[in-house]
């Protein structure tokens, strides 16, 4: 398995790394081939064209990918992740033989829209609403920071249906809407620090009128499932953070060990590169670790909702410092963006923030840890 | 039914070998995987039998760890993996794999095509299709790019020396492809998964009936090394650089 | 007596493999399937030359007949030159026969009997000796021995029954698109560590200073597409010998460098020192190409 991601890798991410970066064009054929390979249903069940297996598996593939380029797997966790676990979790027989078919070969792209402008994590103050019309739902507002966005086929969104309960956060709804849905607004990409080619931007919706067979799962309860399928994701954020870290790391090292200073390599010349090293690759060993062990706990049906998300936070800290100290050891060619170390440090960078912010994570983990458990697990 | 049988070869990785300075190689560190030309006889096996509806197998012949390959095989396609795996073939040469290979061949039912590499990539010996023919008695067509299968009738056309030659030829029969035709392509996770569940049958030297004593002694096997003089300009500026190496190659009668 | 048979679908070739059998004294005859090359091969020094008149024009269609006389001439040694036809003619002779082969030698000796070879393996990373009885086939690529010329040899014909079952439909020839380096005297060579094609403008100013054709690396003819796939020099590419082969941005792997085993001088310039390419070379610079090239080729005008 892992071999299958090692080739792709080799032969189709390494070659258009950098030059996706450089775009910040959505890797539209590299998706298209991680839906051929079958990367974009690992844990999705065999019915729906999944592969049904474990997230140790995933995890491999993902850190596999993340060695080359990380926004590959920002886009495939939007995507696999969030609106799969989603669709898996809620969806009807129907929606799923529809939806989660293609979603697993490749054929519909998806996107999750969650955030709304006012709020980042807290979902209580969705800008957007949804008021039931006949059969039809007619929705109005707007989500930010939506990846994906324009190359989706489908859009599974967060919205308002009813006063939003604080504790439960019953109220909020999930639904799920085809790209050329009339009311419907795709805005402009946003240029970003990292993960360049993510398709980030602000989709609206402007009396967008959704079937009520789109509704997915029940009205006004879709946040337990949500816990749920952003904790997958959370997860996957740990190989992911894991292997840009070595991809980092093996950078700063082939390069200490081919940078020839005062006739020997620098390596062997400067023991604080080598004291770097040693500590980059001991917080990768650390991490490796972590993220394996956690994941053997979530195929074994014994993870705790927390333990994703500190997955997430320590994927993200390693590979930023990592990455940080593979510049610094690269010192004026480091920064020069065609040597490709810089951009594992600004997606990195990303990480810390994207999908959930280390600090949004701590916020939840901390109420976990006072009162046992978090009050809508 | 038809079968059609593709022949593959599990080598060293080149890329893993180490040489000593006394010229002695290791290969402690080195995994095994399949000959990458063999890769492709596959995949074009896979072509033909998606041109005709066919069955496909895979053939291998090693020692005992050519086992590990059938999977890598498998997920390439094929349904059914056929595989002798014996110490002997540590020493079989071109002369002896043939024999193994053509015997095992008609212990499977129908066998009708038998695809092969031009050569593998540790030996690049290119005779294994050939004699294969030869020992089945069956018309043999090497060099393939391209080939057009109609019922027992093949059209293949020959990538030869200064020319692209087109022949017919019917089956049963023996096709030794070129890579360029049949660039393989990277098995999906779905095709991994269900290799470990395709039916293997392993065959025994002996029960196949062949000899393998090799015709080939080896005598020695060394590492190469290059016997050059290694005068590298690092130092200074680009500009003393080149004004060292054109005098060099002055000196060297190479410029006049 | 028929100690050594030879065959080649390129008679310069077959000329070249009596160097070799004359060079070892030993007595040769050359077969051929077609009166043309017959009357060519009359003047190259063998002791006979026999036409095997058949009717395929698939020369590989007579290996099983012409295994049948190799049998009942009692031949020890059946020498082929290795060509894709040579090689394929070579292992269905020897398969018919059940005898030992070596394919693509560098070095062959008949003696008592006995065959010695070596050959290159692994991509040319490891050299491998081998012994062989009698009777027993061998495949050996052009330019490892000379022609000799010798007076017309007696030409005699046998008329054969070919293996009808591979039909010929078409033959077309292959335009060629690149230049022939087997025989060029010097050569620059182009590998990945030139980026962009534009730079290849760089690569000619070089060549043309040095007068010297342009070779390349697998991956700057078959990924990039920027030199015909003729001009790549390697294991499954071409085979040069040239007096100088200077590489600019060539790392060095060794399916390439078996390529270039025969050169005189081999001249590297690479901005990594640890590049393989420095190991094998005779001259080299380690530093920036856009820096060296450029110097290079104005001191090389100045030079000539």
């Amino acid at each position: 398995m892992v071999n299958t991601a090692k080739k792709f890798v080799e032969k189709e991410v390494a070659p258009v790394a950098l030059q996706v970066d450089e775009t910040g064009e959505f890797p539209g054929q590299l998706f298209k081939r991680a839906g051929e390979l079958g990367f974009l249903g690992i844990t999705m069940p065999e019915q729906y064209g999944g592969l049904g297996l474990d997230f140790t598996t995933a995890a491999l593939i993902y850190e596999e990918i993340a060695k080359s380029l990380p926004v590959l797997t920002v886009n495939m966790g939007a995507h696999a992740e969030l609106a799969g676990g989603l669709l898996n979790m809620l969806g009807t027989p129907e929606q799923k033989e529809k939806y989660l078919t293609k979603l697993c070969s490749g054929e519909y792209i998806f996107a999750c829209g969650s955030t709304g402008p006012e709020g980042g994590d807290n979902h209580v103050e969705h800008a957007a609403n949804a008021v039931l019309d006949g059969d039809e739902y007619v929705i109005n507002g707007n989500k930010v920071l939506v990846s994906n966005i324009g190359v989706a086929d489908v859009y599974i969104i967060f919205i308002k249906t009813s006063e939003v309960d604080p504790i439960t956060r019953d109220g909020i709804s999930a639904f799920i809407v085809d790209k050329n849905t009339s009311g419907l607004t795709i805005g402009s990409y946003e240029r970003k620090l990292g993960w360049h080619g993510s398709a980030t931007g602000t989709i609206s919706f402007s009396d967008m009128r959704i079937p009520k067979d789109h509704l997915l799962g029940p009205e006004g309860k879709c946040m337990q499932a949500t816990a749920v399928s952003c904790t997958n994701e959370f997860l996957i954020c740990g190989p992911v953070g894991l292997g840009m870290a070595e991809a980092a790391y093996q950078m700063a090292f082939d390069y200490s060990m081919s940078r020839i200073q005062h006739g020997v390599p620098m390596y062997d010349r400067f023991q604080v590169t080598k004291f770097k090293l040693v500590k980059m690759r001991t917080m990768i060993e650390e991490l490796r670790a972590f993220v394996y062990g956690t994941l053997a706990d979530k195929d074994a049906g014994n993870l705790e909702l927390c333990e994703g998300r500190m997955l997430k936070i320590r994927g993200a800290e390693v590979a930023e410092e990592v990455a940080r100290e593979a510049i610094q050891i690269y010192g004026g060619v480091g920064c020069i963006d065609e040597t490709g170390v810089e951009r594992f440090w600004r997606d990195a960078k990303v990480l810390a923030i994207g999908g959930a912010s280390i600090e949004a994570l701590q916020d939840f983990i901390g109420t976990m840890m006072r009162y046992g458990k978090y009050p809508l697990a | 039914m038809a079968t059609i049988v593709a022949c593959y070869k599990w080598v060293l990785d080149e890329e893993d070998l180490v040489i000593n300075p006394d010229r002695s190689i290791d290969v402690s560190h080195a995994r095994g995987k399949i000959s990458e030309f063999d890769k492709s006889a596959i995949e074009a096996t896979m072509q033909v039998a998606a041109q005709t509806g066919d069955a496909t197998a895979t053939l291998t012949f090693g020692t005992p760890d050519v086992r590990k390959s059938l999977k890598d095989a498998l997920s390439r396609g094929p349904a059914t993996g056929y595989w002798v795996g014996d110490a002997a073939a540590c020493d079989a040469d071109a002369l002896v794999t043939s024999q193994v290979l053509a015997s095992a061949i008609r212990t499977i039912d129908g066998t009708s095509l038998v695809i092969c590499a031009e050569g593998a990539s540790d030996t690049y010996a290119r005779q294994i299709a050939p004699r294969v023919g030869a020992l089945l008695d069956w018309p043999t067509v090497t060099s393939v790019i391209e080939m057009k299968v109609e019922g027992d009738s093949i059209t293949a056309t020959r990538k030869l020396d200064g020319c692209l030659e087109t022949v017919t030829v019917n089956r049963p029969c023996v096709i030794a492809v070129l890579p360029a035709g049949y660039e393989p392509p990277i098995p999906g996770l779905k095709a991994v998964l269900s290799a470990g569940k395709k039916p293997l049958h392993e065959l025994g030297i002996a029960e196949l009936g062949c000899d393998p004593a090799p015709a080939a002694k080896v005598l020695s096997s060394q590492g190469f090394i290059a016997n050059r003089r290694n005068v590298i300009f690092v130092d200074g500026d680009a500009s003393d650089k080149v004004t060292s190496l054109v005098s060099a190659l002055k000196k060297e009668g190479m410029l006049s | 007596m028929n100690e050594v048979l030879i065959y080649s679908d390129k008679p310069s070739l077959a000329a070249e493999l009596v160097g070799f059998a004359r060079e070892e004294e030993h007595d040769v005859t050359i077969v051929t399937f077609s009166p043309e090359e017959a009357s060519e091969l009359v003047g190259c020094g063998a002791s006979k030359v026999v036409l095997l008149d058949g009717d395929s024009d698939i020369p590989e269609n007579n290996a099983r007949a012409l295994a049948g006389l190799i049998d009942e001439w009692g031949v020890s040694l059946f020498a082929v030159g290795a060509t894709p036809r040579g090689r394929d003619l070579a292992a269905r002779v020897a398969g018919y026969l059940g005898c030992g082969m070596a394919s693509d030698v560098s070095a062959v000796h008949l003696l008592d009997g006995k065959l010695s070879t070596e050959r290159l393996m692994y991509g040319g990373a490891m050299v491998r000796s081998e012994e062989f009885s009698t009777p027993v086939v061998v495949t050996i690529p052009s330019g490892r021995f000379e022609a000799v010329r010798g007076v017309d040899s007696p030409l005699e014909t046998i008329v054969i029954q070919p293996d009808m079952r591979v039909h010929l439909v078409e033959r077309e020839p292959l335009s060629q698109e690149g230049a022939d380096l087997s025989c060029a005297p010097r050569i620059v060579s182009v590998g990945m560590g030139v980026s962009k094609r534009e730079d290849m403008a760089l690569i000619e100013g070089l060549a043309a200073a040095l007068d010297a054709r342009i070779g390349c690396t697998r991956g700057i003819a078959e990924e990039r597409g920027w030199v015909p796939a003729e001009q790549y020099v390697g294991i499954s590419g071409v085979s040069v010998a040239p007096d100088l082969y200077l590489s600019v941005g060539v790392s060095g792997q060794v399916q390439h460098m078996v390529g270039v085993r025969d050169a005189k001088v081999i001249v590297a310039i690479d901005k990594n020192e640890k590049a393989p390419i420095f190991r094998e070379a005779d001259f080299g610079i380690v530093g920036d190409l856009y820096a060296v090239v450029p110097l290079l080729t104005d001191a090389l005008v100045t030079a000539r």
